[in-house]
């Protein structure tokens, strides 16, 4: 009888032992998350067209045009001096001007910047001093203006490019 | 055994059976000898498995066995421009490319999910997609604590996607995390 349960109490042990030992088991994986250096910006659409139609009287300034319609985000995590230049396909002829104003956020807005003569190459600062993180729905402002002078302008278009960077 | 005894005991009537008797009682040859020795124990074995018998036990034993795997040992996300909406400040990347196989034959187990990694970078989230057996855990944030992945996945194999979602912020910067990721079947 004593070897019986001497047995039996073994067999119980050993019951239990067993499952502690295999009741657990694990797999293991890599994984492994990068983070590239990121550049993003975005506009909205076009503008409505600016068309000057108004004059004052004894001065050669016509009124101009504004357009606010339009607006761009950003998102870069490259550094905190990033900028935002503008740049325009085709130079205006002299008596007319291009102005852009973007407002930001996360970086410093240079105001009305004029973009007339700022082809490629020749792009001009209109945000500066931006900061890692994004900036979303930041107005871009228009103003064209043109002088009598100048004369009478037929529909033009014109392609400005607004590029983030170092 | 005294073969004569055995003989005498018997009652004997005819004189055929006398004469034959006389003949056994002859003193016996060799041969005679064996041939009635080994019809002996043939009798005695028979009647000896009649009576006898005897057991043993046969012990069975099916452990507590459980058995999980990776299918895919390494996995590699990253969060470049094409994954960035301008104007988002979180951003991130999802991998779905990885499955988890495991077996049990023990009730009431579940799986656990932990990173070593002590201090990462950026966010990195794990769930489980479609399994086959068991209840998949909500998604949860990897840390080095570990957290419940899959549950009720007792007596059964079965099979689930990994999802991984890496998310960071703009405001974090470039940058990397190496995640040894461990999933553990245990009780529940």
């Amino acid at each position: 009888m004593r070897t019986l349960v001497a047995v039996v109490v073994f067999g119980v042990l050993a019951t239990f032992a067993g499952e502690d030992a295999f009741a657990q088991a694990s797999a293991n994986q890599n994984v492994t998350l990068g983070v590239n250096a990121i550049y993003r910006i975005a506009i909205s659409g076009d503008p409505a067209p600016l068309i000057i139609t108004d004059g004052i009287a004894g001065n050669d300034n016509l009124v101009p045009v504004t357009d606010n319609s339009t607006d761009y985000s950003i998102t870069q995590n490259v550094g905190n001096t990033l900028k935002i230049t503008a740049e325009i396909d085709v130079a205006l002829a002299s008596g007319y001007t291009l102005e852009v104003n973007l407002t930001s956020t996360k970086g410093t807005s240079l105001g009305d910047v004029d973009i007339s003569n700022s082809m490629s190459g020749s792009a001009v600062d209109v945000v500066t001093a931006i900061a890692r993180g994004a900036d979303a729905n930041k107005t871009i402002g228009y103003t064209f203006s043109a002088t009598a002078s100048a004369g009478e302008m037929p529909a033009t278009t014109r392609v400005v490019t607004l590029t983030l960077t170092n | 055994m005294d073969i004569s005894l055995f003989f005498a005991s018997r009652p004997i009537r005819t004189m055929k059976l006398r004469k034959k008797i006389k003949r056994i009682h002859q003193p016996l040859n060799l041969r005679t000898l064996l041939v009635v020795l080994v019809t002996a124990t043939g009798l005695i074995s028979t009647a000896c498995a009649q009576f006898g018998s005897d057991n043993h036990t046969v012990t069975v034993f099916v452990q507590a066995i459980t058995t999980i795997q990776a299918d895919v040992g390494s996995v590699n996300m990253v969060i470049s421009g094409t994954d960035v909406v301008a104007g988002e400040n979180v951003m991130s990347v999802i991998n779905e490319t990885s499955r988890l196989l495991w077996g049990t034959n023990g009730s009431g187990r579940k799986t656990t999910v932990v990173t070593n990694l002590v201090s990462s970078n950026f966010v990195m989230k794990v769930e489980a997609l479609n399994p086959t057996q068991g209840i998949a855990a909500p998604e949860v944030v990897l840390t080095n604590t570990a957290t419940d992945f899959l549950l009720n996945i007792g007596r059964s194999s079965g099979s689930c996607t990994i999802k991984y979602t890496g998310i960071a912020t703009a405001e974090q910067g470039i940058g990397s995390d190496s995640h040894l990721i461990t999933f553990t079947i245990q009780s529940q």
